[in-house]
């Protein structure tokens, strides 16, 4: 509720671009950072998971490897479909 | 008599609004609150282009106008007139990032629908430039049916032209009409925002953004916890490395000024007062306004270049291991500033019980006022010397004492999330703005309004409260010939003797039992106390007379009792404005109450252990 409004205003909605920047974390899984339009958002996987996304396959062959080596279901690079 | 117009600022968090208001009303600030709710109200006066004053008020950044938080809630109903206590603004500046512009559009039109008079400040144009942006707020202006003004806020560029705009819209002219969006789906309204920031960038480049490079090592696995840790550490050496001269120099005056009050006075309870009580006691804590300074320069800085929410970001995994939030992380570090403004704060935690325990462990975080008492013991007892690689052994001291009340923090919160406040961790989910240059000026306001908070602590509530002891220790003098010291017969000694059955298992002596009564009204206190206890004790005896406080404390604790002081300041709930602000923003005595109970628990076992432990060990 709260949160899927506040990501709807962070511009996650279908169609937007999300890519994933950074991961925090030397111990188990940190939070990520999120590029979503022109604005960087942390967030935690929960959220991650949240959002539906899709690979883009014109993503530059460096992001791909990055997202080979750290699977998740928001991968570096990808279009939102929905937000929940 | 008509009310001066109120303007108000308004804007998504991270549009430079703050700036933006600093930048307009300079040192001319106010600071309040809204009746009935804990939102801070921040208000100054402004000029417009032919002298007539404004209020321009600054309100809680806010996304949308659909409130999450009790400080968004004030945000919209200030806009909507239904604020209580303050009127319907006359016109808004709408603040906007430059270079976000599709995001902060939306909650543009959302507040232009309701149809005051407004201006948009195209803020940060500077930032926008540097990530290749070029753009047009004439053809924006154009769009949006009110007027648009580039706005550098930090570099003080834009400010005539917005307040010729706003003169305009005070006198009402000029009222376009404007396309309504009042219709509009939350959808609907951000694809009109893209719309619009399409018309409005007229160029785009693609640059090197200098924010994506610094995050690159900010933010690294490895190379961010260690650059965080590099910053924290160097902060709490800068306490110490940076702060000796002014310190010096704070000290000389006070002797100066107690060597003139001496000279001024006629021998007897006038000179005692004015030198033992009010020179020695207040001075005693004025001297570490330096150390704060430096405390809250980094505190600000922080904040200020946007580092602050990475720390967040970096911290979010430990934190989430205790069951708290990354965002708990920016009211605990508040915290070691002050945990008034840390529990505060907490406000923008929406979850309750990530909330409550973020208030119950805030004042495990070491504040600043315990920096005086640390400072004072540390270097009494710790020698000044290095450790190897520039890193001083005091230094090293006081950031355990850190590192313990961060320890202990933890520990707690790890507790409380299984038993008093248990549930699900709402987590993290904030933006993280671009790195930004502050304002040297800003920081500098921002300094000037915390070292005034803490003079304005010192001239009043360690004033009483330095004077009440001092009478309570000068009273009633013991009769000639008695062998009992003038402290030990007063009535204070009496009181502390009582309640030194309690503290001596845990190695406290006389005095340290009586300078934590006082302590309760501010942490710092307990140094006055010390020093005015130590001062009334050495009476008329020239070779006593001439020590420091430090010296004094050297002669009458071993390090054992110093060190358990030390541990005991690291937990105890010392401090009468933190209990207040925690029922305030808890609702009721229950959570105070807890607090204050299991910090005192805490307190009197650690400190116990380090004395027992000292002990045995020799030391």
């Amino acid at each position: 509720m709260g949160e899927a409004q506040r990501l709807r205003e962070f511009g996650v909605e279908e169609g937007a671009t999300v890519e994933v920047l950074h991961r925090a974390g030397l111990l188990g899984r940190g939070a990520l950072a999120c590029r979503i339009g022109r604005m960087t958002v942390a967030m935690r996987h929960a959220h991650g998971d949240a959002i539906h996304v899709r690979t883009d396959p014109a993503a530059t062959p460096e992001t791909a490897v990055a997202s080979s080596s750290a699977p998740s279901s928001a991968h570096p690079s990808a279009q939102a479909i929905t937000a929940s | 008599m008509t009310a001066q117009p109120l303007v108000a600022l308004v804007g998504n968090p991270n549009a430079g609004k703050s700036a933006l208001f600093n930048a307009l009303t300079g040192a001319r600030q106010k600071l309040g609150n809204y009746p009935g709710v804990t939102v801070e109200r921040k208000s100054g006066r402004l000029a417009l282009e032919d002298g007539r004053p404004v209020e321009l008020v600054d309100l809680p950044g806010t996304y949308s106008l659909t409130p999450t938080s009790p400080d968004e809630e004030v945000t919209r109903d200030v806009i909507l007139g239904k604020q209580r206590g303050e009127r319907l603004p006359d016109a808004l500046v709408l603040v906007v990032d430059a270079s976000n512009l599709e995001n902060h559009l939306r909650f543009v039109l959302e507040v232009l629908d309701l149809g005051l008079p407004a201006v948009v400040a195209l803020n940060m144009v500077d930032l926008a430039a540097r990530d290749g942006l070029e753009l047009s707020p004439e053809a924006l202006s154009e769009a949006l049916g009110v007027p648009v003004v580039s706005t550098v806020a930090v570099r003080k560029r834009g400010l005539d032209h917005l307040l010729h705009e706003l003169t305009g819209l005070i006198d009402g002219d000029a009222v376009p009409v404007r396309p309504s969006t009042g219709d509009m789906s939350f959808a609907e309204r951000r694809a009109k925002a893209r719309d619009l920031a399409r018309i409005a960038i007229v160029g785009e480049t693609p640059s090197r953004r200098l924010t994506q490079a610094v995050d690159r090592v900010a933010l690294h696995p490895v190379l961010g916890p260690l650059l965080l840790l590099g910053l924290l550490f160097l902060m709490f050496q800068a306490v110490y490395a940076w702060s000796e001269a002014p310190i010096a120099m704070i000290e000389g005056w006070a002797e100066e000024l107690g060597d003139l009050a001496t000279a001024l006075t006629p021998e007897g309870y006038l000179r005692s007062f004015l030198v033992d009580g009010v020179i020695n006691g207040v001075g005693s804590v004025v001297v570490f306004l330096p150390q704060i300074l430096i405390l809250f320069f980094f505190i600000l800085m922080l904040e200020a270049t946007g580092y602050m929410t990475r720390a967040a970001f970096l911290m979010d995994g430990l934190m989430a291991k205790v069951g708290l939030s990354g965002r708990a992380f920016i009211p605990l570090l508040s915290s070691f500033a002050c945990a008034v403004p840390g529990i505060m704060a907490t406000r923008s935690i929406s979850d309750p019980k990530d909330r409550l325990t973020t208030i119950l462990i805030a004042p495990l975080m070491t504040c600043s006022a315990r920096l005086p008492v640390y400072a004072v013991i540390i270097g009494a007892f710790i020698p000044a010397r290095s450790v190897g690689y520039g890193v001083g052994l005091q230094g090293l001291v006081l950031f355990a004492l850190y590192v313990g009340g961060i320890v202990g923090a933890m520990l707690v919160a790890l507790v409380l999330r299984r038993t008093v406040a248990k549930g699900q961790s709402a987590g993290l989910l904030m933006e993280m703005p671009k790195y930004q240059w502050p304002r040297w000026q800003d920081i500098a306001l921002g300094l000037w309004q915390r070292a005034m908070i803490f003079l304005k602590r010192a001239g009043t509530i360690i004033f009483v409260s330095t004077i009440i002891l001092w009478a309570l220790l000068s009273f009633p003098k013991p009769p000639a010939g008695s062998d009992v010291s003038p402290v030990g017969y007063s009535a204070a000694g009496r009181i502390a003797t009582v309640l030194n059955v309690v503290m001596e298992p845990i190695g406290f002596n006389r005095d340290i039992s009586l300078a934590l009564i006082p302590a309760m009204a501010a942490r710092e206190v307990a140094v006055s106390a010390l020093a005015t206890t130590y001062s009334i004790d050495a009476g008329d005896d020239e070779e006593k007379l001439e020590q420091s406080l430090g010296e004094r404390l050297k002669n009458n604790w071993s390090l054992p009792t110093a060190l358990a002081f030390l541990v005991w300041f690291v937990f105890a709930p010392q401090c009468i404005s933190t209990i207040a602000v925690t029922r305030r923003e808890t609702n009721g005595w229950k959570w105070p109450a807890f607090m204050v109970g299991y910090l005192f628990a805490i307190a009197y076992v650690a400190a116990g252990i380090t004395y027992w432990t000292a002990v045995a060990a020799g030391l």
